[in-house]
């Protein structure tokens, strides 16, 4: 029985690219975990070739790279692999399409080794993509507070039904829960309006 | 008021028949496709700061596992080397002891003591000693330590005689035994044996005695 949530499990699993996007897509978070333990070794050999910075920012690179992957997997923008193409392809992009954000963002260049042209392979097919727009949600949501927060990540990323969200947080019916993510979702798109206006 | 039809729709939980009314529906209305698109962004974004969060956590883990598995490794490498460290020291001892022992072993003079009926033994013993054949003196001794006491005798002085003969034997045997594990290298049971006549009001107790506090 699955009692861990950090993911120890998913370490021993391996799976193909392709099924990997397919689980991922229909919202399998197993399946992400399992991606983040099967390229992170490797990604992180890469980055560190070309920053020797703290350890800190490398994970938060690359967790940010399989968060934008996963992002691109669930919105449809990435459904098949063309033939002989891995995964590894895309997410290595992503990654360093990050990096060199990094780069121009970090002023002193501090951990940046000299002699690296970080602009060279960068695709733009992969940049950052989050517009004005897209960003200000996410600035919304990531300010969301109790009982919203647990509230909408279980029904979203966890997909739970009313009934199993009761149970978790200690509504007393599946209507409760309903109610209260109504209130949520409406006061976040209230919100939402408000600061895109 | 938010429309749980727009929700159903963004997260795929229509029926084949709700979703092509709602589309229907949506083709011809400007609002309805801005609220469509805004949750679609709401929710994109709540499953990428959950799975931000997720692998924080895993991450977390698998930081946790390397330096549990690194003070593990740790353990193991210092055990393994005080093992090796205490092999090491301990086969220098041995062979340390094996070569006092054999050397103060060959030193010690065997002479076969004239004892009443056993002489022939004695002599048996000390010869196979002599000739290095030392498996088959340990095997005599042992044939003589088994065997029991009988007098021929009936007077009582006679068999107090005997009784005593038999028991300096019994001691000569032990102090040979002594020697020959001396002289093999086996020096933990020459140990043992040398310290159980010097125990003892054996006859050889000083010169058990003498031999211990040497070695």
């Amino acid at each position: 029985m699955r009692t861990r949530n950090d993911g120890y499990y998913d370490c021993f699993i391996v799976m193909t690219d392709q099924e990997l996007i397919y689980e991922i897509a229909r919202g399998n978070n197993h399946a992400f975990t399992v991606l983040y333990h099967q390229y992170r070794k490797e990604f992180f050999g890469y980055i560190r070739k070309r920053y020797k910075g703290d350890e800190d920012t490398i994970f938060d690179l690359y967790q940010d790279t399989c968060v934008a992957l996963y992002d691109r997997i669930r919105s449809g923008k990435l459904r098949m692999l063309n033939p002989g193409t891995k995964l590894k392809s895309p997410l290595f992009t992503i990654g360093h399409n990050k990096l060199v954000d990094l780069y121009r963002k970090n002023k002193s260049k501090t951990g940046f080794i000299e002699n690296v042209d970080y602009k060279k392979d960068y695709d733009s097919e992969y940049s950052d993509e989050c517009s004005e727009r897209f960003a200000m949600v996410r600035q919304a949501v990531d300010s969301m507070t109790e009982p919203c927060n647990s509230i909408l990540t279980l029904y979203y990323w966890d997909d739970k039904n009313m009934q199993e969200i009761a149970e978790v947080q200690g509504y007393a019916n599946a209507d409760s829960a309903k109610s209260q993510k109504s209130k949520c979702m409406n006061k976040l798109r209230v919100y939402i309006k408000k600061i895109l206006e | 008021m938010f429309d749980e039809r727009i929700d159903k729709y963004v997260t795929g939980k229509m029926s084949e028949e709700e979703r092509l009314l709602f589309e229907r529906e949506l083709a011809g209305n400007p609002g309805l496709q801005e609220e469509v698109s805004l949750q679609r962004d709401i929710v994109r974004a709540i499953r990428m700061k959950a799975a931000k969060e997720h692998l924080q956590r895993v991450e977390h883990g698998i930081q946790a596992r390397t330096r549990r598995r690194k003070i593990f490794r740790i353990v193991i490498n210092v055990s393994s080397f005080a093992a090796a460290a205490c092999l090491a020291i301990g086969l220098f001892v041995h062979v340390e002891r094996v070569s006092d022992y054999k050397a103060v072993g060959n030193r010690i003079e065997l002479t076969a003591e004239s004892v009443r009926g056993g002489e022939k033994t004695s002599t048996a013993i000390l010869e196979a000693i002599g000739h290095n054949d030392y498996e088959v003196a340990l095997e005599l001794i042992a044939q003589e330590e088994s065997r029991e006491f009988s007098s021929q005798f009936t007077h009582p002085d006679l068999i107090e005689q005997d009784r005593l003969e038999y028991a300096f034997e019994q001691e000569s045997l032990q102090w040979y035994k002594a020697v020959v594990y001396m002289r093999m290298g086996k020096w933990i049971k020459a140990r043992r044996v040398l310290k159980r006549i010097a125990a003892s009001d054996s006859h050889y107790k000083s010169q058990a005695q003498s031999e211990l506090e040497q070695l």
